[in-house]
Protein backbone atom coordinates (compact mmCIF):
# COMPACT_ATOMS: atom_id res chain seq x y z
CA UNK A 1 0.00 0.00 0.00
CA UNK A 2 2.70 2.45 0.51
CA UNK A 3 4.94 3.67 -2.19
CA UNK A 4 7.82 1.34 -2.11
CA UNK A 5 6.64 -1.69 -0.93
CA UNK A 6 9.75 -3.29 -2.06
CA UNK A 7 10.75 -5.13 1.14
CA UNK A 8 13.97 -7.27 2.36
CA UNK A 9 14.78 -9.67 4.41
CA UNK A 10 17.24 -10.08 7.28
CA UNK A 11 18.38 -13.01 9.44
CA UNK A 12 18.90 -13.25 12.82
CA UNK A 13 21.99 -14.84 14.87
CA UNK A 14 19.80 -17.37 15.47
CA UNK A 15 18.53 -17.79 11.91
CA UNK A 16 15.18 -16.67 12.17
CA UNK A 17 14.26 -14.26 8.85
CA UNK A 18 12.66 -10.96 9.67
CA UNK A 19 10.72 -8.80 6.60
CA UNK A 20 11.07 -5.24 6.87
CA UNK A 21 10.04 -2.58 4.80
CA UNK A 22 13.11 -0.06 2.98
CA UNK A 23 11.43 2.66 4.96
CA UNK A 24 12.04 0.61 7.93
CA UNK A 25 15.60 -0.63 6.62
CA UNK A 26 16.63 2.99 6.31
CA UNK A 27 16.39 3.73 10.03
CA UNK A 28 19.34 1.33 10.16
CA UNK A 29 22.14 3.05 8.18
CA UNK A 30 24.18 -0.37 8.61
CA UNK A 31 21.33 -1.97 7.06
CA UNK A 32 21.31 0.86 4.35
CA UNK A 33 25.30 0.88 3.72
CA UNK A 34 24.95 -2.83 3.06
CA UNK A 35 22.20 -2.33 0.79
CA UNK A 36 23.84 0.27 -1.52
CA UNK A 37 26.65 -1.94 -1.74
CA UNK A 38 25.40 -5.62 -1.79
CA UNK A 39 21.83 -5.02 -3.40
CA UNK A 40 18.59 -5.97 -2.26
CA UNK A 41 18.16 -9.63 -3.48
CA UNK A 42 19.46 -11.52 -1.10
CA UNK A 43 18.87 -11.84 2.88
CA UNK A 44 21.17 -9.14 4.88
CA UNK A 45 22.54 -11.50 7.51
CA UNK A 46 22.91 -9.67 11.17
CA UNK A 47 24.84 -12.44 12.86
CA UNK A 48 25.45 -10.27 16.57
CA UNK A 49 21.86 -9.84 16.88
CA UNK A 50 19.47 -13.06 18.48
CA UNK A 51 15.57 -13.11 17.52
CA UNK A 52 13.93 -11.51 20.39
CA UNK A 53 16.59 -8.63 20.35
CA UNK A 54 15.51 -8.27 16.32
CA UNK A 55 11.98 -8.32 16.70
CA UNK A 56 12.30 -5.70 19.10
CA UNK A 57 14.17 -3.58 16.87
CA UNK A 58 12.00 -4.64 13.97
CA UNK A 59 8.94 -2.83 15.72
CA UNK A 60 11.13 0.18 16.34
CA UNK A 61 11.93 0.83 12.83
CA UNK A 62 8.62 -0.15 11.21
CA UNK A 63 7.17 2.32 13.95
CA UNK A 64 9.16 5.42 13.40
CA UNK A 65 9.47 4.05 9.63
CA UNK A 66 5.33 5.07 9.81
CA UNK A 67 5.77 7.91 11.87
CA UNK A 68 8.07 9.59 9.33
CA UNK A 69 5.93 8.66 6.03
CA UNK A 70 2.92 10.30 8.17
CA UNK A 71 4.97 13.16 8.40
CA UNK A 72 6.36 13.30 5.07
CA UNK A 73 2.20 12.77 4.08
CA UNK A 74 0.25 15.23 5.04
CA UNK A 75 2.97 17.85 5.58
CA UNK A 76 3.04 16.97 9.26
CA UNK A 77 -1.13 17.70 9.37
CA UNK A 78 -1.12 14.32 10.37
CA UNK A 79 0.69 14.09 12.78
CA UNK A 80 0.17 17.51 14.71
CA UNK A 81 2.05 19.05 17.12
CA UNK A 82 0.95 15.83 19.89
CA UNK A 83 2.30 13.87 17.50
CA UNK A 84 6.29 13.62 18.35
CA UNK A 85 4.83 13.43 22.25
CA UNK A 86 3.18 10.60 21.29
CA UNK A 87 6.06 8.78 19.87
CA UNK A 88 8.30 9.88 22.97
CA UNK A 89 5.69 7.82 25.11
CA UNK A 90 5.56 5.15 22.69
CA UNK A 91 9.21 5.07 23.03
CA UNK A 92 9.42 4.92 26.49
CA UNK A 93 6.63 2.14 27.02
CA UNK A 94 8.91 0.30 24.44
CA UNK A 95 12.18 0.18 25.98
CA UNK A 96 10.15 -0.84 29.65
CA UNK A 97 11.43 -4.22 29.30
CA UNK A 98 13.88 -6.42 31.51
CA UNK A 99 17.71 -5.29 31.77
CA UNK A 100 18.59 -8.00 30.04
CA UNK A 101 17.04 -7.25 26.55
CA UNK A 102 17.35 -3.62 27.39
CA UNK A 103 21.09 -4.11 26.86
CA UNK A 104 20.69 -6.14 24.19
CA UNK A 105 18.84 -3.61 22.66
CA UNK A 106 21.76 -1.33 22.98
CA UNK A 107 24.24 -3.00 21.05
CA UNK A 108 22.14 -3.57 18.65
CA UNK A 109 21.42 -0.06 17.85
CA UNK A 110 25.13 0.35 18.19
CA UNK A 111 25.74 -2.11 15.92
CA UNK A 112 23.13 -1.40 12.76
CA UNK A 113 23.48 2.77 13.40
CA UNK A 114 19.89 3.43 14.35
CA UNK A 115 21.02 6.58 16.26
CA UNK A 116 17.28 7.54 17.67
CA UNK A 117 17.69 4.05 19.32
CA UNK A 118 20.75 3.65 20.90
CA UNK A 119 19.88 7.85 22.47
CA UNK A 120 17.13 6.62 23.53
CA UNK A 121 17.88 3.50 24.93
CA UNK A 122 21.05 4.72 26.35
CA UNK A 123 19.29 7.44 28.06
CA UNK A 124 16.31 4.94 29.45
CA UNK A 125 19.67 2.92 31.00
CA UNK A 126 21.17 6.47 32.35
CA UNK A 127 17.52 7.23 34.14
CA UNK A 128 18.16 4.11 35.37
CA UNK A 129 21.35 5.05 37.52
CA UNK A 130 20.35 8.42 37.82
CA UNK A 131 20.97 9.60 41.43
CA UNK A 132 21.82 6.18 42.99
CA UNK A 133 24.95 5.28 45.02
CA UNK A 134 27.63 2.91 43.48
CA UNK A 135 26.82 0.33 45.74
CA UNK A 136 23.13 0.54 44.28
CA UNK A 137 24.64 0.75 40.72
CA UNK A 138 26.29 -2.34 41.33
CA UNK A 139 23.37 -4.12 42.50
CA UNK A 140 20.94 -3.10 39.63
CA UNK A 141 23.53 -4.46 37.18
CA UNK A 142 25.24 -7.16 39.46
CA UNK A 143 28.90 -5.85 39.31
CA UNK A 144 31.36 -6.65 41.21
CA UNK A 145 33.09 -4.32 43.73
CA UNK A 146 36.87 -4.44 42.58
CA UNK A 147 38.15 -1.98 44.61
CA UNK A 148 39.99 -2.29 47.75
CA UNK A 149 38.69 -0.84 50.64
CA UNK A 150 41.23 1.84 50.51
CA UNK A 151 41.09 2.58 46.85
CA UNK A 152 37.20 3.00 47.50
CA UNK A 153 37.82 5.24 50.31
CA UNK A 154 39.96 7.51 48.12
CA UNK A 155 37.34 7.83 45.34
CA UNK A 156 34.91 8.75 47.97
CA UNK A 157 37.24 11.78 49.12
CA UNK A 158 37.97 12.80 45.56
CA UNK A 159 34.53 12.83 44.56
CA UNK A 160 33.10 13.88 48.09
CA UNK A 161 31.38 17.08 46.63
CA UNK A 162 29.37 14.01 44.30
CA UNK A 163 28.72 12.51 47.98
CA UNK A 164 27.75 15.37 49.97
CA UNK A 165 25.18 16.69 47.95
CA UNK A 166 21.60 16.05 49.73
CA UNK B 1 41.80 -23.68 31.56
CA UNK B 2 40.22 -26.43 33.85
CA UNK B 3 40.68 -26.52 36.82
CA UNK B 4 40.54 -29.49 39.41
CA UNK B 5 37.53 -29.73 41.72
CA UNK B 6 39.03 -31.35 44.47
CA UNK B 7 42.51 -29.71 44.91
CA UNK B 8 45.98 -30.80 44.61
CA UNK B 9 46.64 -27.41 46.35
CA UNK B 10 47.57 -28.33 49.78
CA UNK B 11 44.39 -29.17 52.00
CA UNK B 12 43.75 -25.41 52.85
CA UNK B 13 41.45 -24.24 55.86
CA UNK B 14 38.25 -25.61 54.86
CA UNK B 15 35.25 -25.54 52.69
CA UNK B 16 35.86 -21.70 51.14
CA UNK B 17 38.72 -22.99 49.11
CA UNK B 18 36.86 -25.41 47.61
CA UNK B 19 33.54 -23.61 46.99
CA UNK B 20 35.82 -20.60 45.09
CA UNK B 21 37.06 -23.54 42.80
CA UNK B 22 33.85 -24.92 41.88
CA UNK B 23 32.75 -21.14 40.98
CA UNK B 24 36.32 -20.94 38.82
CA UNK B 25 34.73 -24.52 36.97
CA UNK B 26 31.50 -23.24 35.99
CA UNK B 27 32.78 -19.73 34.57
CA UNK B 28 36.19 -20.85 33.46
CA UNK B 29 35.36 -19.27 30.09
CA UNK B 30 35.85 -15.81 31.68
CA UNK B 31 38.43 -15.93 34.17
CA UNK B 32 38.76 -12.02 34.09
CA UNK B 33 37.62 -10.16 37.29
CA UNK B 34 35.26 -7.99 35.31
CA UNK B 35 32.97 -11.00 34.21
CA UNK B 36 33.26 -14.38 36.78
CA UNK B 37 30.63 -13.35 38.73
CA UNK B 38 27.42 -13.29 36.09
CA UNK B 39 25.45 -16.30 36.87
CA UNK B 40 22.64 -13.82 36.45
CA UNK B 41 21.17 -12.22 33.08
CA UNK B 42 23.21 -9.62 32.71
CA UNK B 43 25.69 -9.15 30.01
CA UNK B 44 29.19 -7.77 30.07
CA UNK B 45 29.21 -4.21 29.52
CA UNK B 46 31.48 -2.75 27.00
CA UNK B 47 33.46 -0.28 27.53
CA UNK B 48 31.99 1.78 24.37
CA UNK B 49 28.17 1.36 25.49
CA UNK B 50 29.39 2.26 29.02
CA UNK B 51 30.50 5.41 27.22
CA UNK B 52 27.34 5.78 25.39
CA UNK B 53 24.98 5.46 28.64
CA UNK B 54 27.10 8.01 30.94
CA UNK B 55 27.10 10.41 27.82
CA UNK B 56 23.43 11.00 29.43
CA UNK B 57 24.08 11.01 32.87
CA UNK B 58 24.27 14.63 35.18
CA UNK B 59 27.68 15.49 37.62
CA UNK B 60 26.89 13.89 40.16
CA UNK B 61 25.85 10.21 38.61
CA UNK B 62 28.87 10.32 36.57
CA UNK B 63 31.06 10.42 39.42
CA UNK B 64 28.96 7.53 41.74
CA UNK B 65 29.59 6.01 38.23
CA UNK B 66 33.33 6.54 38.89
CA UNK B 67 33.20 4.32 42.01
CA UNK B 68 31.31 1.31 41.37
CA UNK B 69 34.17 -0.55 39.41
CA UNK B 70 37.46 -0.19 38.03
CA UNK B 71 36.10 -0.66 34.29
CA UNK B 72 33.45 1.94 35.22
CA UNK B 73 36.08 4.17 37.08
CA UNK B 74 38.41 4.26 33.59
CA UNK B 75 35.60 4.81 31.15
CA UNK B 76 33.99 7.89 33.84
CA UNK B 77 37.29 9.20 33.87
CA UNK B 78 37.08 10.51 30.17
CA UNK B 79 37.68 13.83 29.46
CA UNK B 80 34.52 14.05 27.12
CA UNK B 81 32.16 12.86 29.32
CA UNK B 82 33.27 15.55 31.24
CA UNK B 83 33.49 18.13 28.52
CA UNK B 84 30.12 17.72 27.94
CA UNK B 85 28.78 17.90 31.34
CA UNK B 86 30.49 21.37 31.71
CA UNK B 87 29.42 22.28 28.43
CA UNK B 88 25.68 21.66 29.26
CA UNK B 89 26.13 23.83 32.30
CA UNK B 90 27.26 27.12 30.89
CA UNK B 91 25.30 28.95 27.91
CA UNK B 92 28.07 30.94 25.58
CA UNK B 93 31.93 30.85 26.79
CA UNK B 94 32.62 33.52 24.23
CA UNK B 95 35.41 31.00 22.54
CA UNK B 96 35.11 28.22 20.32
CA UNK B 97 34.59 24.54 21.36
CA UNK B 98 38.21 23.55 20.39
CA UNK B 99 40.02 26.74 22.02
CA UNK B 100 38.36 26.27 24.96
CA UNK B 101 39.21 22.60 24.70
CA UNK B 102 42.97 23.21 24.39
CA UNK B 103 43.27 25.30 27.40
CA UNK B 104 41.23 23.20 29.74
CA UNK B 105 43.02 20.00 28.96
CA UNK B 106 46.45 21.97 28.88
CA UNK B 107 45.05 23.40 32.55
CA UNK B 108 44.15 19.96 34.20
CA UNK B 109 41.17 18.39 32.16
CA UNK B 110 37.07 19.16 32.57
CA UNK B 111 37.03 16.66 34.91
CA UNK B 112 39.15 18.51 37.64
CA UNK B 113 37.63 21.91 36.81
CA UNK B 114 34.26 20.50 37.28
CA UNK B 115 34.60 18.97 40.21
CA UNK B 116 36.83 21.82 41.93
CA UNK B 117 35.54 24.82 40.40
CA UNK B 118 32.03 24.47 38.62
CA UNK B 119 30.67 21.99 40.97
CA UNK B 120 30.90 24.42 43.87
CA UNK B 121 29.00 27.19 41.86
CA UNK B 122 25.93 25.36 41.35
CA UNK B 123 25.61 24.32 44.92
CA UNK B 124 23.60 26.62 47.14
CA UNK B 125 26.15 27.47 49.66
CA UNK B 126 26.06 26.75 53.25
CA UNK B 127 24.77 30.05 55.25
CA UNK B 128 28.54 30.39 56.75
CA UNK B 129 28.36 34.33 56.36
CA UNK B 130 25.32 36.38 56.25
CA UNK B 131 23.26 36.48 53.53
CA UNK B 132 22.83 40.09 53.85
CA UNK B 133 26.44 41.11 52.76
CA UNK B 134 25.79 39.48 49.62
CA UNK B 135 25.18 42.51 48.18
CA UNK B 136 28.47 43.80 48.98
CA UNK B 137 31.16 41.42 47.49
CA UNK B 138 33.38 40.90 49.94
CA UNK B 139 37.14 40.76 48.60
CA UNK B 140 38.56 38.17 50.95
CA UNK B 141 36.37 35.47 50.20
CA UNK B 142 35.75 33.96 46.79
CA UNK B 143 33.12 31.88 46.65
CA UNK B 144 30.41 33.95 47.99
CA UNK B 145 28.14 33.19 45.52
CA UNK B 146 25.33 35.78 45.06
CA UNK B 147 21.57 34.89 45.62
CA UNK B 148 20.58 34.62 42.34
CA UNK B 149 22.49 31.42 42.08
CA UNK B 150 21.24 30.62 45.38
CA UNK B 151 17.87 30.29 44.47
CA UNK B 152 18.20 27.90 41.32
CA UNK B 153 20.54 25.68 42.08
CA UNK B 154 21.17 24.13 38.82
CA UNK B 155 21.33 27.41 36.55
CA UNK B 156 23.61 27.51 33.93
CA UNK B 157 27.13 29.55 34.25
CA UNK B 158 27.16 32.57 32.26
CA UNK B 159 30.68 33.67 30.45
CA UNK B 160 31.82 35.58 33.28
CA UNK B 161 31.82 32.57 35.67
CA UNK B 162 33.38 29.67 33.48
CA UNK B 163 35.94 32.82 32.88
CA UNK B 164 36.50 33.22 36.49
CA UNK B 165 36.75 29.17 36.73
CA UNK B 166 39.15 28.82 34.40
CA UNK B 167 40.92 31.97 35.79
CA UNK B 168 41.15 30.27 39.06
CA UNK B 169 42.32 26.77 37.85
CA UNK B 170 45.19 28.18 36.04
CA UNK B 171 45.99 30.07 38.82
CA UNK B 172 46.39 26.89 40.94
CA UNK B 173 47.98 25.56 37.78
CA UNK B 174 50.96 28.60 37.88
CA UNK B 175 50.83 28.43 41.93
CA UNK B 176 52.56 24.76 41.55
CA UNK B 177 54.49 25.18 39.41
CA UNK B 178 56.24 28.26 40.97
CA UNK B 179 56.80 26.28 44.04
CA UNK B 180 58.72 23.66 42.06
CA UNK B 181 61.04 26.28 41.12
CA UNK B 182 61.45 27.79 44.71
CA UNK B 183 62.48 24.41 45.93
CA UNK B 184 64.83 24.01 43.66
Amino acid sequence: MASSSKTITVVSSDGDEFEMTMKAAEQSKLITHMLDEFGVSDKVPLYNVNSETMAKVMEYCKKHADHEAAKEEDGGAAIGAGGEEELKKWDDEFLKVENGLLFNIILAANYLEIKSLLDSSCQAVADMIKGKTPEQIREIFNIKNDFTPEEEAKLRSENEWAFQED
Amino acid sequence: MKRPLSGDVAPATGDDKEVKKVKRTEGDKEEDNRTAENSGAFVYFDENLLFEVLKHVDARTLAMAGCVSKQWHKTAQDERLWELICSKQWANTGCSEQQLRTVVLALGGFRRLHALYLAPLSKPQPCSTSSSSSSSSSSSSWPAVPKVIRSKPQSRLGKDEVHLSLCLMSISCYEKMNFNKRNR
